[in-house]
């Protein structure tokens, strides 16, 4: 008796599996269902190429034995045909009534799928948030270099008019020294002495004068630098709670609607 | 005594089909007297269980040749040491789930018409299980895995809600394809060897060259392994089991993935000597345990994560499993016989959980220790048992599995041994996190425990009609409890006292098996000795040799 199977059965039997196949990664049931019928019958036929090339009946007496086909794959398939008629039936039941229930007859996402998803858009959000908190720093950073660097520049400056007040005061000195050891009466050398003072003193007037507006303008500055950074803050703040509330409503909107679709017995039931 | 022992081998998978039978002839007119067959039957068959268990233990494997065809033209049932002890760990729980539902049915008075399918569902269950147990072949495996799919699909579906079809369809094509794999691994093995009975099979499977071995024992590893739920092809389990009814997701957790798990054995021993896949069945092992449990850490659902602890624990079984020794299959076959008992106790016990407090998520849930301390002692033995505390069994089991992996000494069992002891420590973290939050949290931290707040829904559902949904309170997200018809059930402050009965005798039994560890550990020492021999089961099928 010849074990080599047909060409023709093996050639049917990779068809039917791959449609089998293509149609059960689908999501609506129906065609799931018809895929597990390709696949059921093309592994039928499968079982049957086991027992090789056709022969006669196995009946005794009617058939040599030699001539017979083997009978046990052909006890088999009956049933796995009879498993694969019941579960059609219960798949077809199952997907009529999940068309009464939603109206379609599609798998849903399972629990964790729509966790994960739910958690996707926290983490998109917490994404945003960090990106908009590390602007901000970025932002304050720049202003207080800044800031440092006006800072800097007043002091140098305020360090440059104290330098020519000392410089005025030693000229000042040197002019009072030269009067007085000059031979003049005491009435000239004072007259010369009080102009002289009221000149520097004038003069160390402005300068310091200059100082103290810059040193209030720094001070001013300071303050509204600060009020700035704060009112930033602030905004963030506010944006970050807003868009937290704004989630966790859709959130929540979502959940509802899960629990709705889950808790749906009686939807439908009619 | 042993000339008649193998008559009782059929009995597990025939007594159950004939109840069913029965109660479906009697419909729905003689309740007691249809409950009580059931209840009957399946006594009958843990009866049997164990007067097998002793006989098997002392005169060897018993076989019967169905319709009297000898092996292998005929159908043959084996009862050997694992077969035997799985049927009489499965009949055992079966029976207290079974009392459990009764119970819960009549506290529920839920109409006769999804009760009167429940029921012998749920017997055609227990016959397809008992049948893929004692199967000696592998196409009445696959019809034992058959009949308890389709039972399981039935029962799953229970009622026709909307969550129980969503997760049904998963479960319902997940199931297919694994049997449509099943199917093929059987005709390929069948076109290369020419038999499909197992004891054949293990002598005619070695001649066949090691590359088509590998395929085959490939693709039968794959069909099981979707069935056991291990990691890569686990996903379905979490989230199909935890919408059915609480006895069902019991019966599930506890026994369906173990069918899986047995026929992995099976392979692994019996069908194919070799040692090629040892090393992808360990790894696939660490990846189960570790990955569950994290799965578990982060859920918020009791059942959903009983459910989590379930896939990480099967992890511990393909461990033994994978190292194939004598030591690590002794202890694969002890912490399943525990791990049945315990995981169908856990959901039985979420059940009442439900039933007391109005939810299993753990936000809603809490001071039960206060409201409830009988709860509280049911629920924290079985799991302390779980998490392996000593001296529980189910320390005992880890610590055998351990051992087995010390006395391996290869780097990859010494580096399961550490993520064995590593899921352990998070399946104690996972159930303190339960206790802390349902059981010891002060009633008004969380929502509180209101009584009859549901029955306020189920109200609501008569006067709005069945078809609104504003029947259904969204209070906090959750659902209310749902019975095994479909239809939401009340909360009450006082269990039905069949469903406590059979909770606390699943307990005991978890109870008993610390007790009686020793001879269950020199049991399943033996049982692991006689799958690795090989010889006794092939001999008891064909006494006079294999052809």
């Amino acid at each position: 008796m010849n074990d080599t199977p047909t060409i023709l059965l093996v050639v049917v039997v990779g068809v039917l599996v791959a449609a089998g196949v293509a149609l059960l990664l689908e999501r609506s049931l129906t065609r799931i269902l018809l895929g597990v019928i390709l696949l059921g019958n093309g592994v039928n036929l499968m079982i049957l190429s086991t027992g090789g090339a056709a022969g006669g009946p196995p009946l005794l007496g009617l058939t040599p034995v030699e001539e017979m086909s083997d009978p046990l794959p052909q006890a088999m398939i009956l049933t796995a045909i009879v498993i694969t008629l019941g579960v059609t039936a219960f798949l077809l039941a199952m997907a009529y009534r999940s068309w009464q229930l939603q109206g379609h007859d599609e798998v849903q996402d399972d629990a964790e799928d729509r966790r994960i998803s739910t958690g996707g858009e926290r983490r998109e959000l917490r994404r945003r948030i960090r990106e908009q908190r590390r602007g901000l720093y970025k932002e304050i950073k720049a202003q207080r270099s800044d800031l440092k660097a006006r800072i800097a520049a007043e002091d140098r400056r305020e360090e440059a008019e104290r330098a020519e007040i000392r410089e005025q005061l030693a000229a000042a000195q040197r002019d009072l020294d030269a009067c007085l050891s000059d031979d003049h009466d005491d009435e000239t050398r004072q007259r010369y002495i009080d102009d002289r003072t009221e000149g520097v003193r004038a003069t160390i007037e402005k300068a310091r004068g200059r100082v103290r507006a810059s040193r209030h303008e720094l001070a001013s500055h300071l303050r509204a630098d600060k009020e700035a950074e704060r009112r930033q803050r602030k905004e963030l703040r506010r944006r970050i709670r807003a868009q937290k509330r704004q989630v966790r409503s859709q959130i929540r909107a979502e959940r509802e609607r899960l629990a709705r679709a889950e808790d749906s017995d009686l939807q439908g039931a009619d | 005594m042993e000339a008649f022992l193998h008559y009782l081998v059929p009995l597990p998978v025939v007594l159950p089909l004939f109840a069913a039978g029965l109660k479906f002839a009697l419909g729905v007119r003689l309740q007691r007297l249809s409950q009580a067959v059931s209840v009957v039957a399946l006594a009958a068959v843990l009866v049997i269980g164990l007067v097998l268990l002793f006989g098997v233990d002392a005169y060897g494997p018993q076989v019967v040749q169905v319709g009297g065809w000898e092996a292998p033209i005929g159908i043959t049932l084996v009862a050997d040491r694992l077969s035997t002890l799985m049927v009489t760990v499965s009949s055992a729980i079966t029976l207290c789930v079974l009392v459990y539902s009764v119970g819960q049915g009549a506290a529920d008075q839920e109409e006769a018409t999804p009760l009167a399918i429940f029921y012998p569902t749920f017997l055609i269950l227990v016959a397809g299980v008992s049948n893929a147990f004692l199967a000696g072949d592998l196409f009445n495996m696959y019809v034992g895995f058959e009949i308890l799919l389709t039972s399981s699909y039935v029962l799953l579906t229970q009622g026709g809600t909307a969550a129980r079809i969503r997760t049904g369809s998963t479960y319902v094509v997940v199931s297919l394809v694994s049997s449509v794999i099943f199917l093929v691994a059987i005709g390929l093995i069948y076109g290369a060897t020419g038999t499909v009975n197992m004891a054949q099979l293990s002598v005619r499977l070695g001649e066949l060259p090691v590359q088509l071995q590998l395929v085959l024992q490939v693709m039968l590893l794959l069909a099981f392994a979707i069935k056991a739920a291990v990691f890569p092809l686990s996903a379905w389990l979490p989230d199909s089991y935890p919408t059915a009814p609480a006895p069902v997701t019991a019966v599930f957790a506890g026994l369906l993935t173990k069918v899986g798990v047995y026929a992995m054995i099976r392979t692994q021993t019996l069908l194919f000597d070799n040692d090629a896949l040892n090393g992808v069945l360990l790894w696939a092992a660490l990846a189960t345990m570790v990955i569950g449990i994290f799965g578990a850490m982060s859920q918020n659902d009791i059942k959903r994560l009983l459910s989590f602890t379930l896939v990480s624990h099967i992890g511990y079984m393909v461990f033994g499993i994978g190292l194939a020794s004598l030591h690590g299959l002794s202890g694969a076959v002890f912490y399943v016989a525990h791990h049945i008992t315990v995981q169908t106790t856990l959901f039985l016990v979420t059940g009442l959980i439900e039933r007391r407090g109005g939810s299993t998520s753990l936000n809603d849930l809490s001071g039960l220790a206060k409201l409830s301390p009988m709860l509280g002692v049911l629920f924290f033995l079985p799991a302390m048992n779980l998490a392996g505390i000593p001296p529980l069994s189910g320390f005992l089991g880890k610590l055998g599995l351990l051992q087995a992996g010390v006395r391996e000494g290869t780097p990859l069992a010494y580096l399961l041994v550490a993520g064995a002891v590593l899921t352990s420590l998070l399946t104690l973290f996972s159930i303190v996190r339960m206790w802390n939050y349902a059981f010891w949290r002060d009633p008004d931290d969380g929502r509180p425990v209101a009584l009859g707040t549901l029955l306020e829904s189920s109200e609501d559902d008569s006067v709005m009609g069945p078809s609104s949904p504003a029947g259904i309170s969204v209070v906090g997200g959750t659902r209310p409890p749902i019975g095994i018809g479909g239809k939401a059930v009340m909360t009450s402050d006082v269990f039905p006292p069949l469903m406590l009965a059979a909770t606390v005798a699943l307990v005991v039994l978890g109870v008993a098996y610390t007790v009686f560890a020793g001879p269950l550990i020199g049991y399943s020492e033996a049982t692991a000795a006689e799958l690795l021999a090989r010889t006794p089961y092939v001999e008891a099928v064909f006494p006079g040799g294999v052809r």
